[in-house]
């Protein structure tokens, strides 16, 4: 099954923690092929590790067995091959201007040369986010949607091979949510590349993707991948848009209620050792 | 509309001020000439300017505002050095981390100048000493808030560093240093007060045996001498230079760093 457009294959990959000398299974077993310039959408309920493989694609951690390999090459850590676009808005550095922003990250890759073209590069990237004029604005000055288009821009211009995107729009109100929907489609055209886009929300996942993988928690393992391949602009009033809805709506639907016990009992022992970490800081 | 009521209201504020300092300069200027004091205790306050400015003019007084400087110039940058490898390493070692912190702990109720008669012991009683008691009153808040900026970074900004390429140093340099930088400048703000009253206070205490000093010794001199309205002189320098470094200098960063960024919380 090996063919030249696989971008990126995830093999047996498991990812196991140990939080108070109880195991997780934060994923298990996962097997994923993407193929270069692919739309593709992990949609899963909450703890069901989906973050966890995206943070795994982009190198900040490592599989506990198994490998991600992008054409190839096995992932060692992060690279600007893969940008990840994450959910906060704070991922912006705060002591830079929206332009400033991409001139940073153009200059640290070493990817450009000169000042000037750093610049020109970077007004590119604002331009096809649809902010261009707002170049010497700091991030504090910026609305949220704002926000997640610069970090786009800047993820875009390292030129990564795959773009990350971890619920990018979650914290976003509906209609910005949705003008954004739009607008990553006519720039992963314009770009093409490869996207991977962990979301869970099940319209957001069939308006965006090419394929939806859709999750299981507890552990976390691939439930089903379903093709999408109605045509765009993908519109939820259509008829086979509720159909695909309604099958994931299905698949993550099936919950027995051992299982809702157990994924909150999680969650309470996350808080708890969250809050526990934080007490030697203070 | 907002922005000029905002401005009219601080002009309100700022004037307010001034016109009460003004009223409390007034207001010393009287008392010490109706003499309900001895005039060598409290002497006026045209008097003390007077004096200062004879002082001035004849070098003694910039002589010991240098030294002064000086001396808090190697305390501080000593503390700046020290703080900034001792955060640094706590930042890559929890093991070093859970010893700053006990020190921290331990040591910061500790007030700069109670480690002088040890130190005297060990340096001796020149320059050597101040510096030292000015470092190990300055230290403390440095340390205390490099080590909180650096860990108050949000992490989604170190693995956008990260993933960028920044590791080590490069994202010390490029990620937490300019993260951190709000805790920082209060850290420099605290630590230079502090400065200057270890160093003030440190030189009273041996200011007698000492032949070179700074403002400290001159004003501990001047008593010793009884020349009041220039005790008075040496406190009103500190005040000046008090006000004008935090405008001058900790103000003018602000506003063309943190405050710029939104990394203030007002």
């Amino acid at each position: 099954m090996v063919s030249n457009n696989e971008e990126l294959v995830i093999e047996n990959l498991d990812k196991t923690y140990y939080l108070r000398e109880r195991r997780i299974n934060a994923l298990e077993r996962i097997n994923l092929q993407v193929k270069t310039g692919e739309f593709i959408n992990i949609i899963g309920p909450s703890g069901c590790g989906k973050s966890t493989l995206l943070r795994c694609i982009a190198g900040f951690e490592k599989p506990t067995n198994g490998r991600v390999k992008l054409r190839s090459n096995e992932i060692k850590g992060p690279g600007i091959d893969r940008m990840m676009v994450f959910q906060d808005f704070e991922q912006l550095f705060p002591w830079y201007t929206v332009l400033g922003n991409i001139v940073f990250a153009l200059k640290v890759t070493k990817m450009i040369a000169t000042a000037k073209e750093r610049k020109e590069i970077a007004k590119h990237y604002l331009k096809m986010v649809g902010l261009a004029g707002f170049e010497d604005l700091y991030p504090h000055q910026l609305s949220g949607g704002m926000k997640q288009r610069v970090a786009i821009a800047r993820a875009l211009s390292v030129q990564p091979r795959i773009l990350l995107m971890d619920e990018p729009f979650g914290s976003l109100d509906a209609m910005t949510r949705s003008t954004l929907q739009e607008e990553l489609i006519r720039i992963w055209k314009e770009t093409k590349v490869t996207i991977i886009f962990v979301t869970h929300n099940i319209e957001e996942a069939i308006i965006l993707g090419d394929q939806i993988i859709v999750f299981e928690a507890n552990p976390g393992r691939v439930k089903e991948v379903i093709k999408n391949t109605l045509s765009r602009p993908r519109s939820p009033e259509a008829n086979d848009f509720s159909q695909i809805w309604e099958r994931i709506h299905k698949l993550l639907g099936f919950k027995n209620r051992e299982r809702v016990l157990e994924e909150r009992n999680l969650i309470r022992l996350f808080q708890e050792e969250r809050e526990l970490s934080l007490l030697p800081h203070l | 509309m907002k922005v000029t009521k905002l401005k009219k209201k601080s002009m309100n504020k700022t004037l307010n001020q001034g016109l009460f300092i003004v009223g409390v300069m007034i207001l010393w200027e009287l008392v010490a000439r109706a003499q309900w004091f001895p005039v060598l205790l409290f002497p006026s306050l045209s008097s003390v300017f007077v004096n200062l400015l004879t002082e001035l003019v004849n070098g003694e007084i910039g002589g010991r505002l240098l030294f002064s400087l000086y001396l808090i110039g190697a305390g501080l940058g000593l503390a700046v050095v020290t703080a900034a490898v001792t955060a640094t390493s706590a930042l890559i070692s929890p093991i070093i981390s859970d010893w700053v912190q006990a020190l921290m702990a331990v040591l910061h109720p500790l007030p700069g100048i109670a480690v002088l008669p040890i130190i005297i012991l060990w340096l001796g009683t020149g320059p050597q000493s101040i510096i030292a008691v000015i470092w190990f009153s300055s230290i403390w808040p440095l340390i205390t808030n490099l080590h909180t900026g650096l860990r108050s970074v949000p992490a989604t900004q170190m693995e956008a560093g990260r993933n960028l390429g920044l590791k080590g140093i490069a994202l010390i340099r490029f990620i937490l240093l300019p993260g951190a930088f709000p805790y920082i400048l209060t850290g420099l703000r605290v630590a230079w007060a502090r400065a200057w009253q270890a160093s003030v206070a440190a030189e009273m205490v041996f200011g007698a045996s000492g032949g070179e000093g700074g403002l400290g010794w001159f004003i501990y001199k001047k008593r010793f001498f009884m020349e009041i309205p220039s005790v008075f002189g040496g406190m009103i320098v500190i005040i000046l230079v008090g006000l004008l470094v935090e405008r001058l200098c900790f103000e003018w960063v602000e506003v063309r760093t943190i405050r710029r960024w939104g990394m203030t919380s007002e």
